[in-house]
């Protein structure tokens, strides 16, 4: 439907803090993107503005080239799914079906499959659902509206491994049959990893990394050896870490390793880097 | 099949390994159908642009093809092309790293040998 | 064909809103009729302001109970339709603008509902015990203001809570100040009892009662195109 999402030089100050900084992103549209960072980054800003929550203080966020704030056909296609606490006296189904109002491609089917699989009672009130069955509806609600654009911000919270298993499965599966743009925003990177097919850290409002995962990763080698030859392999390459055992050294180099680089590592153990290891290396505490 | 897939190295190479690994092994022949990007999906939870870059390089370098409208297929020859590949590799990634285990261990020719000798073909 | 978005944000607020003010109809009517009942047996009687237009004898009837009861309740209900409403709607993928054409339509389609209902509610008292001696003038132009009333009520406590959001609590105290010279201001225009004089600048004594109701149309709209300036960009909270 669309071809690209793209932020202009996006800056949002927030009384008197920075809270995003001259951000220029640009996303193809129907691919899975998982968004990184460490808590008050400025992950969810970020896709406040893309779901026209607020508008930024500069710049604009834009769909082929138009503005998404108050676009009216664009804020339908896009959803933004928190995993808030809804203090709503509707029965969940009737809730659920005045969302569908809202959104064109509801699919009413799929949802009352989804709430049989999430195992969601269909006529309880809302306000009285538990965590995970708060959770579940969320999901039930961002999956069923097949919007164009699909952000679930940490929308698993409150739901047990085996639910967050289901949700995967369901993400991957309907993202299949309909192709659509979704973004993870998640902290459990490792868990999620496998769905990625681009990569958005952001780390204090900048982005710091926007690429195609495997691209990335295969930026990140650990060495391990003796401590001398590690030190002589890893002169004027960038080490996020390094750690010492006996004599022997790991060090965590990031950076494009050429083939004659690798040849000349004889002797010492070159392994890939975990997403999780290299995210947590490139971004930097809450200040 | 593998049970799942590890760290070491970018997950859509695991998958062309792992196609590979099942034709070496003769779980799967020349002419077979391979396991569908949508069963690979289920079974692992990934990506499914990380399968088809899986099978991308398999079609590069010849192994499978595309049937369109129907699926993935083993290519003809592809045993013999792996059998191959596996056997010119096999000096470097076995023999070598037992030779120097070996002279790490200062173990002497006849020594290695007698190891050999004692396996039947 | 599609329907407006404004249009399905309107009829929702509408059946959201309404369903409170049936509510609030009936409890009222209830402490109506217990008072009367209460007053008939202990010889007190209780008296609501009324527009000085009116008869002697109109302040006991169930239409003045309402209309001064209705004024706060609708107030009320103008400040409860901005936060709430404003996130549930953009969250589904709703404008600001038809969230505020959607609020515009329902306040309006509150204001004749709420007044139909207590004009039906006034002719079953009048047709029962028929001792309220106003003209069909004097009660039709009685309607019309309590609507209008009801219409500028909620607008302001909208406007109120507009002005509270996202500013500060310096900011939002202004707004209520502003909030309540309007209110004194159209008050004034229908010549009601006011503390202070000044706010009888024009009252509907000296001037005719079009001149009056052109004048709360006047109030009307500036407090709609402030309403929309202060929400046209507004942040709703993720």
């Amino acid at each position: 439907m669309y071809n690209v999402i793209q932020f202009e030089d996006v800056s949002l100050q927030l009384k008197n803090k920075q809270i995003l900084k001259n951000i220029s992103l640009s996303l193809e549209t129907n691919k899975i993107y998982g968004l990184l960072g460490r808590n008050g980054a400025g992950k969810t800003s970020l896709l406040s503005l893309l779901a026209s929550f607020a508008q930024a203080t500069s710049g604009r966020v834009a769909i082929d080239g138009v503005s998404v704030f108050e676009n009216e056909n664009l804020m339908e296609n896009i959803i933004f799914i928190r995993d808030i606490k809804l203090d709503e006296s509707e029965k969940v189904w009737k809730y659920i079906k005045q969302t569908a109002a809202f959104r064109p491609n509801f699919d009413e089917d799929y949802a009352k499959a989804l709430m049989q699989r999430f195992r969601l009672p269909e006529d309880v009130a809302v306000s009285s659902l538990s965590r995970g069955m708060m959770s579940a509806m969320h999901v039930v609600i961002g999956l069923a509206s097949r919007c164009a654009i699909t952000i679930f911000d940490e929308a698993y919270l409150g739901m047990d491994a085996p639910a967050r298993v289901k949700f995967y499965e369901e993400v991957l599966n309907d993202y299949m049959e309909h192709p659509r743009t979704i973004i993870l925003s998640t902290h459990l990177i490792s868990e999620m990893e496998s769905m990625f097919e681009g990569v958005i850290i952001i780390d204090q409002g900048e982005i710091v990394i926007n690429e195609d995962l495997d691209t990335f990763t295969s930026r990140g080698v650990s060495v391990t050896g003796p401590i001398e030859e590690v030190d002589a392999f890893t002169i004027g390459k960038t080490v996020l870490k390094e750690q010492v055992l006996g004599n022997t050294k790991q060090a965590m180099v990031y950076g494009q390793l050429s083939e004659e680089e690798k040849q000349r590592a004889n002797g010492l153990q070159l392994a890939q880097i975990t997403l999780q290891e290299l995210f947590i290396h490139l971004t930097k505490e809450e200040s | 099949m593998r049970l799942t897939f590890d760290d070491t190295k970018p997950i859509f190479q695991q998958i062309a390994e792992m196609i590979e690994d099942d034709i070496v092994n003769g779980v799967l022949k020349d002419g077979d159908q391979i396991p569908s990007t949508n069963q690979l999906v289920a079974h692992y939870k990934i990506n499914p642009a990380t399968i088809l870059k899986g099978f991308n390089q398999l079609v590069d370098s010849g192994i499978v093809y595309k049937k369109r409208g129907v699926g993935m297929f083993v290519a003809d020859g592809a045993f013999e092309m792996l059998r191959n590949r596996r056997i010119s590799q096999f000096q470097q990634q076995y023999i070598e790293p037992l030779i120097a285990e070996a002279k790490k261990l200062g173990m002497t020719k006849e020594e290695i040998q007698k190891m050999f000798d004692s396996y039947e073909r | 064909m599609k329907t407006k978005k404004s249009f399905v944000v309107g009829t929702s607020m509408f059946q959201v809103i309404g369903g409170w003010t049936i509510w609030f109809m009936a409890i009222v009517l209830a402490i109506y009729i217990g008072s009367v009942v209460f007053s008939n047996f202990t010889g007190n009687s209780f008296e609501m302001s009324v527009p000085s237009f009116m008869e002697e004898g109109s302040e006991t009837s169930i239409a003045a109970l309402l209309g001064d009861s209705g004024r706060i309740f609708f107030l009320v209900c103008g400040i409860l339709s901005m936060g709430p409403f404003l996130q549930y709607f953009v969250s589904m993928g709703v404008t600001r603008k038809a969230y505020f054409k959607g609020n515009v339509m329902s306040v309006f389609l509150l204001a004749v509902t709420f007044t139909g209902l207590t004009a039906i509610l006034y002719g079953i008292e009048h047709f029962i015990f028929g001792n309220f001696t106003n003209s069909f003038e004097q009660m039709a132009l009685y309607f019309l203001k309590l609507a209008l009333d009801i219409i500028v009520f909620y607008l302001v406590g909208w406007f109120i809570a507009a002005g509270f959001h996202s500013m500060n609590l310096y900011r939002g105290v202004g707004f209520i100040l502003i909030a309540i010279v309007v209110i004194f201001i159209h008050s004034g225009l229908w010549g009601e009892d006011l503390p202070l004089a000044i706010f009888n600048i024009i009252s509907v004594e000296s001037y005719s009662a079009v001149i009056i109701v052109l004048l709360n149309v006047i109030i009307i709209g500036a407090l709609v195109y402030s309403i929309r300036q202060l929400t046209k960009n507004m942040t709703v909270k993720a």
